[in-house]
């Protein structure tokens, strides 16, 4: 794994000097408020002399001796080389505020790839980190590393000669309490003896403990009078060290806190992207400054191509990356500059038996690089069981001339700090939005690296570029500017719209079981909710899709002539945003639509074709005889090349012809089969929709009515507040206002009550809730209620629902039903569609005319 | 390609000098099998030629001819799988044939026994079906090179 920090520059950048000045001047003011008699509050006051800017009032923390620790977060973005500045920091802080050279630092990290990455660079002698660090130490640095179950040893001499570095990660420390003592870092260990008086020294044993009351001690059961541990904790703490947390968002739980408090910290240095409420910030680097200083290749492009597939994807990501492949050699050419555009591809699943699933497989993706001719050794796969990676550093990192690798397909298994100034290009291959939008979030920063912090001067090679498709231009906007504000690059986004909080990372807690409310258990027994059934055999079953509807269809009366009839161009049209910073802030994300050429000649290829169809007809066979007539067609109007060219339109607007025509054809067939009295709308006992008595959610902000007070008439007293969009809020907060309402359920897609016509997927509607029957004091009529926002009016899926919902209210009074007892029939039941413009008055009137 | 296993002595390549290892298996695989040929009809295998092919990539083990039953499209089994193919080089019938629930109930018999690997042109039955069949199933021609 290669980290930004360029090998070759021991030079600091101009922000990363200022940043030096600033903390420089906060700790003179420190040690003059000392040395003035503020031993209490130093650190504040020097805070407030300064008259340091920041949006929260300083924080201050102490130690476990109630001593003042001056602590300050630096904000860089990432690749704003922060672990350069945080070894520059230890020099600041030894010489103008501890006044000498030696001594410890604890240097805390969050995750174990970047424990192993800064022990290896720290260890480096030849890595810039190391070569500070030993300016820092007049050349007497040790590293000392905890790793795993292993600690590395350290004596008071080393301390007293030498600035010893101690590289620490942070789980090892946060435990809970009871836990804690069993942990090595605070176990007695031989190592540490020479810090600590003799076993048989008591009384130099209590001397100590009064000095530093926090040591950790054996039991007084176990030994009688209070013995101190010696171990690397109780070190730590006599040591006082300077504390380096990086990615201190990650460590401001309180258990953390305490415990790097616990340590005695003489001062603490953090860094982050995103500093959490609590701490204080100093410095703080913007994406300009990183700009400025070239460290970052902007513009963004963001090219959301709207009617594509993913193979389309890869293959048009594909072909920009050898684009700049071809420019970056005509620059090395030119100016011995080495670089090797990397191109990352982003997966939906990655485990070995996880293939065919429908989603898109790294395996997949590799096969179809293959395809196009790329070389095997120049895709590596990185999964949380699979690094091919690894054999990247052997040959001396991905930066290295050595190393083939061009194409990295990944899930998110880069998230950590992995980052690479050779990648230049990112392809979201996700189909499924909730998969798509988190890794543009997580992996939109990994490609924002210049090489060697440093301008090509050739545009396309200081710039970088994101593939998405099937996106909804405002989500993908949203998305990367999220993933930008993860990555301490705020400013580059903040004009377009204000973020809710993006402080800390919130730990997701386990889920937990929730009842159905007392008042509505004996009710919601009574709800029973018909599927459509097919009769096979004498007997009723669940209609289903593949046996009933799709075996039925009749591909050969498909009318392809349309397709013939396509306008074929040499060009094409995608969607392209430009994320960048300019002096006009509201331009600084840009929708532009542009034409681009791509070249697709040389990916022609039939059974491709067929396979891009698979999805919609089933047989291979018949899908090649039917591509087979549609290109043949096609070619006797244009030449070869050019209709390979418009390879993926074509099949685009086939894939959508045919999906058209087999929704009609669909449709057809499910209501001959009602006709023939084949599928029934039909209530069976056990074959029927129940409401859930029990849920399993996780804890989230709850979801609350119009008043902002708890919900009153859900079935369930917790519902997500993240569960509903907006237009559905609004409809719980009418529903909740509604004295004829009994009670309402949030119908959870793929979990609860959906319906099974003549596509696919099923419906699975928005809410189900119930009126109440004042005369029979028990549940009335019962709705199905699917709401639908405007831009979703009108469209297919929205035309689909209401003839299946219509469809179903017909059959509702003819509705069979068998085996049921008495009480649980409800014939009373309608299902209803509504729009954003019309739910109100719609549902106002089931209010109205139900007394 | 025994030398490049055990070793090639003179070899400037650390590796290859010290052998790369590894097995190698003679196999042999009838005429070639292209997806075009195959889905076009012009170049359609025999069952057994295809049987030995399919059953190849997706155990890496060579097939027991004798043990090929083309009635039941059983065409051997691993500790993992039976594996069963659904094929005959006719195009009319390739079109017009697909696993559904009859034919896999047929396959899977009375006992349950070991996951079902059934490679067809293609299947009419959903995924918590074949869960239930306990079939993983393959699709003709392009499941071949997936396993």
């Amino acid at each position: 794994m290669e980290f930004i920090e360029d090998k070759f520059n021991m030079e600091l950048k101009k922000f990363q000097k200022e940043a030096l000045v600033i903390i420089e001047k906060y700790l003179s003011e420190v040690a003059k408020q000392k040395e003035a008699g503020n031993i209490r509050y130093a650190s504040l006051a020097a805070w407030e002399n300064l008259n340091i800017s920041s949006e929260r009032p300083y924080q201050t923390k102490r130690n476990g001796l109630g001593e003042d620790v001056p602590n300050f977060v630096m904000k860089i973005p990432t690749g704003g080389g922060k672990t350069l500045l945080a070894v520059k920091t230890i020099d600041v802080i030894n010489s103008s505020y501890r006044k000498k050279k030696t001594g410890l630092v604890l240097w805390i990290v969050p995750t174990d790839s970047i424990f192993k990455q800064t022990v290896k660079n720290l260890k480096d002698r030849n890595h810039p980190y190391r070569q500070h660090l030993d300016i820092a130490s007049g050349g007497r640095t040790i590293i000392k590393e905890k790793y795993r179950g292993r600690i590395d040893k350290f004596t008071p001499l080393d301390v007293e000669e030498n600035l010893v570095v101690y590289v620490l990660m942070l789980q090892a420390a946060a435990r809970r309490q009871e836990v804690r003592d069993d942990l090595k870092i605070f176990a007695d260990s031989g190592g540490f003896d020479s810090f600590f008086p003799p076993d048989d020294r008591l009384d130099k044993h209590e001397k100590l403990l009064q000095l530093y009351p926090n040591l950790d001690v054996f039991n007084k059961e176990e030994v009688g009078r209070r013995q101190v541990k010696t171990s690397l904790g109780n070190t730590l703490r006599l040591l006082k060290p300077i504390v380096i947390l990086d990615e201190s968002q990650k460590a401001y739980t309180p258990i953390a806190i305490n415990t790097i408090l616990s340590f005695n910290p003489s001062i603490i240095v953090e860094l982050s992207a995103t500093p959490p409420a609590g701490s204080n910030v100093l410095v703080k680097i913007s994406g300009k400054q990183l700009n400025d200083e070239e460290m970052i290749k902007l513009d963004l492009h963001i090219i959301n191509r709207q009617y594509d597939e993913w193979k389309a994807v890869l293959h048009a990501s594909k072909q920009k990356r050898d684009e700049l492949e071809k420019i970056a050699l005509e620059n090395e050419r030119r100016t011995g500059v080495y670089i090797r555009p990397i191109l990352l591809l982003q997966a939906e699943r990655t485990g070995k038996d996880q293939r065919g699933q429908g989603y898109i497989h790294s395996e997949d993706i590799k096969e179809e690089l293959l395809r196009l001719g790329v070389n095997e050794n120049e895709i590596a796969i990185k999964t949380s069981e699979q690094d091919e990676l690894k054999a990247a550093e052997e040959v001396g990192g991905l930066m290295s001339r050595d190393c083939p690798i061009r194409y990295i397909i990944t899930k998110y298994a880069l998230q950590e700090g992995w980052d690479c100034p050779f990648a230049y290009i990112l392809a979201i291959l996700a189909y499924h939005t909730t998969h798509a939008e988190k890794a543009l979030t997580q992996l939109v920063g990994r490609i924002l690296r210049q090489p060697y912090a440093k301008k090509t001067g050739i545009k396309v090679l200081d710039e970088s570029y994101v593939y998405v498709y099937h996106q909804e231009s405002h989500k993908v906007l949203e998305n990367v500017r999220r993933g930008l504000i993860g990555e301490g690059l705020s400013d580059i986004t903040t004009h377009i719209q204000v973020f809710g909080d993006t402080s800390g990372i919130q730990e997701t807690p386990p889920p937990q079981k929730y009842k159905v409310r007392k008042e509505f258990i004996r009710a919601a027994k009574k709800v029973l909710l018909p599927f459509f059934m097919t009769k096979e055999n004498g007997c009723w079953r669940w209609t289903n899709y593949e046996r009933d509807i799709l075996s039925k269809i009749d591909w050969n009366k498909f009318d392809y002539s349309e397709i013939i009839k396509l306008h074929l161009t040499d060009q094409k049209m995608v969607e392209e945003y430009v994320a960048s910073l300019s002096d006009d802030e509201k331009k600084v994300i840009e929708i532009q639509n542009k034409y681009v050429e791509e070249n697709c000649s040389g990916f022609f290829n039939i059974t491709y074709a067929v396979e891009y169809l698979s999805s919609i007809i089933p047989n291979p066979w018949v899908a090649y005889e039917l591509v087979n007539k549609v290109f043949s067609g096609l070619e006797k109007k244009y030449n070869k090349e050019l209709v390979a060219k418009n390879l993926f339109l074509i099949l685009a607007e086939l894939k959508k012809k045919l999906s058209l025509w087999l929704d009609q054809e669909a449709r057809k067939i499910f209501e001959l089969m009602l006709q023939k009295d084949q599928i029934r709308l039909m209530l069976i006992k056990n074959q029927s929709y129940r409401l859930p008595q029990e849920l399993e959610l996780r804890p989230t902000t709850p979801l609350l009515n119009r008043y902002h007070k708890p919900l009153q008439k859900s079935l369930f007293d917790f519902v997500p507040a993240d569960s509903v969009n907006t237009l559905e809020k609004n409809v719980v907060y009418f529903l909740e206002d509604q004295d004829k309402l009994y009670f309402w359920y949030r119908n959870i897609a793929r979990n609860d009550y959906g319906l099974q016509a003549w596509r696919k997927d099923k419906i699975y509607a928005d809410f189900i809730f119930t009126i109440y029957d004042k005369t029979r004091r028990d549940v009335g009529k019962v709705y199905v209620l699917e709401t639908k926002g405007e831009h979703l009016a009108g469209n297919r899926d929205t035309e689909y629902k209401k003839s299946v919902f219509n469809l179903c209210n017909q059959l509702l009074n003819k509705a069979v039903s068998n085996f049921i007892d008495k009480d649980e029939i409800y014939p009373n039941l309608e299902y209803k569609i509504v729009t954003e413009d019309e739910w109100q008055n719609e549902l106002i009137n089931v209010f109205l005319d139900k007394n | 390609m025994r030398r490049v296993i055990k070793g090639v002595p003179t070899a400037k390549d650390e590796n290859l000098k010290n052998g790369l290892g590894g097995s190698f298996t003679f196999v042999e695989l009838g005429e070639a099998i292209d997806n075009e040929g195959i889905l076009s009809g012009k170049r359609l295998p025999s069952f057994v030629d295809m049987a030995r092919y399919v059953f190849y990539t997706a155990t890496g083990k060579n097939i027991n001819e004798k043990k090929i039953k083309e009635s039941t499209g059983f065409i051997g089994e691993t500790e993992e799988y039976e594996v069963y193919l659904l094929y005959k080089p006719d195009l009319e019938w390739l079109k017009t044939t697909a696993l559904d629930l009859e034919k896999a109930k047929k396959i899977v018999g009375k006992k349950r026994g070991k996951k079902k690997l059934v490679f067809a042109p293609a299947k009419y039955l959903d995924e918590e079906a074949l869960k239930e069949l306990n079939i993983e199933f393959a699709q003709l021609p392009f499941g071949i090179y997936r396993r």
